[in-house]
């Protein structure tokens, strides 16, 4: 099979697919931008909106008769759907579809285009996927002063993020046509009212007034920093932003006697994207709660076994549960029982009946702050890692887990080498960005089902489960070398950094030694070390 | 003595043009014109005298079905067997299609490596 011509053409054909992809991209971006315009200028003009649609409808045909071919199965079936959709909706005559039908439409335009686009991040992460192409995170800074602004680009790179360098607005909006960033962060010193790309705004700036912070907040900034920046603190806040993207869903149990109200309220979140179960036996709430692990308990007040304020009191005696939100739902509106419900553990009560977008926005606060509150407790300030007692009992849960249900899992310990003689040439400041650098860099390669934490100092401990001895050596050994390459600026002054790493799998250690696994660990970074360091051992 | 060896084919859309040309020029071994638009197909050919024609269904300005209606009126062109290329695949829509004289309907999108076989079947089946 492989004789020249065959290669020749498979090499022809990946150029065209390379080609048609970005093809498909910007025709992509175009009917979503066309259509949503279309929708916005001419709702009182439908013979305009019509032929608009017709011409889209025109325009998703070839694309679902075209992506096929180049490779594009998936993007070719969806699209096709949402031609079939418009085709039913143009030929039931002259009627046009409600403006909630049209806005629906337009967003799985838009989702669809994030996911051809390449500055999207990939939806799950495979350990063969990750061995070929980590996914690309695109920022676009906007900074008059342009040798400010190439600083900045350059600490950033640090972490490898893709950069670019806009001097002002209207450059940005100019670009913003042909590809979308992650983030834009914008000096708060520009114009930058006119900006008009959509994705997270940061702002930074030199200047820390309450009205410079209003004006940021009034178009919806993600964060303010101050000049100089704090450039790990920034990173952070950008990881922040780019997980809470993929931020898995929440998780809501449901207590009420009323099935027929709880399977309502069941509908109603799970449509706004959440994991929601209701429990049917009060009696079985803790065993149900150590299983999903519920981010919130919603619960009716009056049942007819157990009240609710009873119950929540019960979930309260368990210590892990001790800052579970749990909002009380109830058609109580006797101010002292309501008071006498929030004494017994709850933390709010809503009021029956409830409509459904009041409900969807109570809820996804309350998550929303508890899961602020736990990376507080939990993640250590610089990295947004795990701390040292955080990752060490999640260290031991993992692992228990992994023989129980009898998975391999990697217990993995790094440590950046001679970190001692950075801080002593370069400052400690200049230190931190290194080990925030190798913080990001393991949360870029490693898997979000993967645990990570800040062990010591510059010392990293994690744990892969569902993963061999050969895949985690692999990783690990990819994470290094991509390490090594890394070159640290910092004005004049160039500088790389190295690292080591040990690792052990569950499956050499029997499951009465399970305990020794994190010692294992230390003992292979340790031979890591003594043989020269730079290398990962196993 | 007749083996199939060219291939006109009708085609709005350049990225589907140059793939197609590639499929049946590199794995089928076919020699291939392509024409950007039914009015450039009446125009070009009779003298490009074509052994199979395949014709997009939705194109701008003359669509599959009226330029297999113009093309069949030339003389040369009236039993040089046609199949239409179309998104459109419902049972229906492709009785209609064949109703109108092609010989085959082959559904979009394609598979470059499989397409010269699908022609080479469909030139076959009007043979015999």
């Amino acid at each position: 099979m492989a004789n020249p011509e065959q290669t020749l053409l498979e090499s022809k054909l990946a150029a065209l697919k390379q080609s048609y992809l970005a093809t498909l991209e910007s025709e992509l971006l175009a009917l979503y931008n066309d259509l949503s315009e279309a929708i916005a200028h001419n709702q009182e003009e439908p013979a305009a909106l019509a032929h608009t649609l017709e011409d889209i409808h025109r325009r998703l045909h070839k694309i679902a008769g075209s992506a096929g071919t180049f490779g594009f199965q998936a993007v070719g079936q969806q699209v096709r759907t949402l031609e079939v959709t418009l085709q039913s909706w143009l030929e039931a005559s002259h009627v046009l579809p409600p403006f909630t039908k049209l806005s629906a439409f337009v967003q799985q335009l838009w989702e669809l285009q994030r996911e051809v686009s390449p500055g999207a991040l990939p939806q799950a992460h495979t350990l063969a996927e990750e061995s070929a192409i980590t996914s690309v995170t695109i920022i676009w800074l906007v900074e008059e002063d342009v040798e400010l602004g190439n600083r900045i680009l350059e600490q950033l790179n640090n972490f490898s993020y893709t950069v670019r360098l806009f001097t002002t607005v209207k450059d940005a909006n100019h670009a913003a046509s042909k590809e979308i960033p992650d983030v834009v962060i914008i000096d708060a010193g520009m114009e930058f009212a006119n900006l008009s790309v959509a994705c997270p705004l940061l702002f930074i700036s030199d200047q820390d007034t309450f009205e410079a912070r209003v004006r940021a907040a009034q178009l919806n900034a993600h964060g303010y920093f101050l000049k100089p920046l704090n450039i790990p603190q920034l990173v952070n806040r950008l990881e922040q932003l780019l997980h809470d993207r993929e931020a898995p869903p929440a998780r809501i149990l449901i207590v009420d006697d009323d099935y027929q109200l709880a399977m309502y309220y069941q509908l109603v979140l799970e449509a706004a994207g959440m994991e929601v179960r209701i429990l049917e036996q009060p009696e079985h709430i803790i065993e149900q709660m150590s299983v999903f692990r519920p981010e919130l308990l919603l619960m009716d007040v009056h049942m007819p076994a157990y009240n609710g304020p009873d119950l929540a009191a019960v979930v309260r005696q368990y210590e892990e549960w001790g800052s579970l939100p749990i909002v009380f739902l109830s058609a109580e509106t006797d101010l002292n029982k309501q008071i006498d419900a929030l004494s017994h553990g709850a933390d709010d009560f809503l009021t029956k009946p409830i409509s459904a977008a009041q409900l969807v926005a109570s809820v996804r606060a309350r998550v929303a702050r508890a899961r602020t509150l736990s990376a507080l407790l939990n993640k250590d300030s610089l990295t947004g890692l795990l701390k040292h007692a955080s990752i060490k009992s999640a260290t031991i849960n993992e692992v228990a887990r992994a023989y129980r249900q009898n998975y391999p899992v990697i217990v993995a310990m790094m440590d950046i080498d001679n970190f001692k003689t950075v801080n002593d040439t370069h400052g400690h400041a200049v230190g931190d960005v290194v080990i925030a650098s190798v913080a990001t860099l393991l949360r870029q390669r490693l898997r979000q089902t993967d645990l990570i934490g800040r062990y010591g100092g510059e010392e990293f401990l994690m744990v892969l489960p569902h993963c061999g001895a050969q895949d985690g050596w692999k990783r690990l050994e990819n994470i290094r070398e991509y390490f090594s390459r890394l070159r640290f600026r910092q004005g004049d002054i160039e500088f790389s950094c190295t690292l080591s790493a040990g690792m052990i799998c569950s499956t050499d250690v029997s499951e009465e030694k399970r305990e020794n696994l994190l010692v294992a660990a230390d003992e292979a970074l340790y031979r890591a070390k003594r043989g020269g360091r730079n290398k990962v051992c196993y | 003595m007749s083996s199939l060896k060219r291939i006109l084919y009708v085609e709005d859309d350049p990225d589907i043009q140059t793939v197609a040309k590639l499929a049946l020029e590199v794995v089928g071994g076919f020699t291939v014109k392509i024409c950007s638009s039914g009015e450039q197909a009446l125009d070009e050919a009779e003298e490009f005298l074509p052994d199979l024609i395949l014709l997009d269904v939705m194109m701008p300005g003359m669509d599959g079905p009226s330029t297999l209606k113009a093309l069949r009126q030339l003389s040369s062109l009236q039993h040089v067997p046609v199949a239409f290329m179309t998104a459109k695949v419902q049972p229906h829509e492709i009785d209609q299609l064949t109703a109108l004289g092609a010989e085959s309907v082959i559904a979009k999108p394609f598979d470059p490596m499989v397409l010269s076989s699908q022609v080479l079947s469909i030139w076959e089946q009007s043979r015999g």
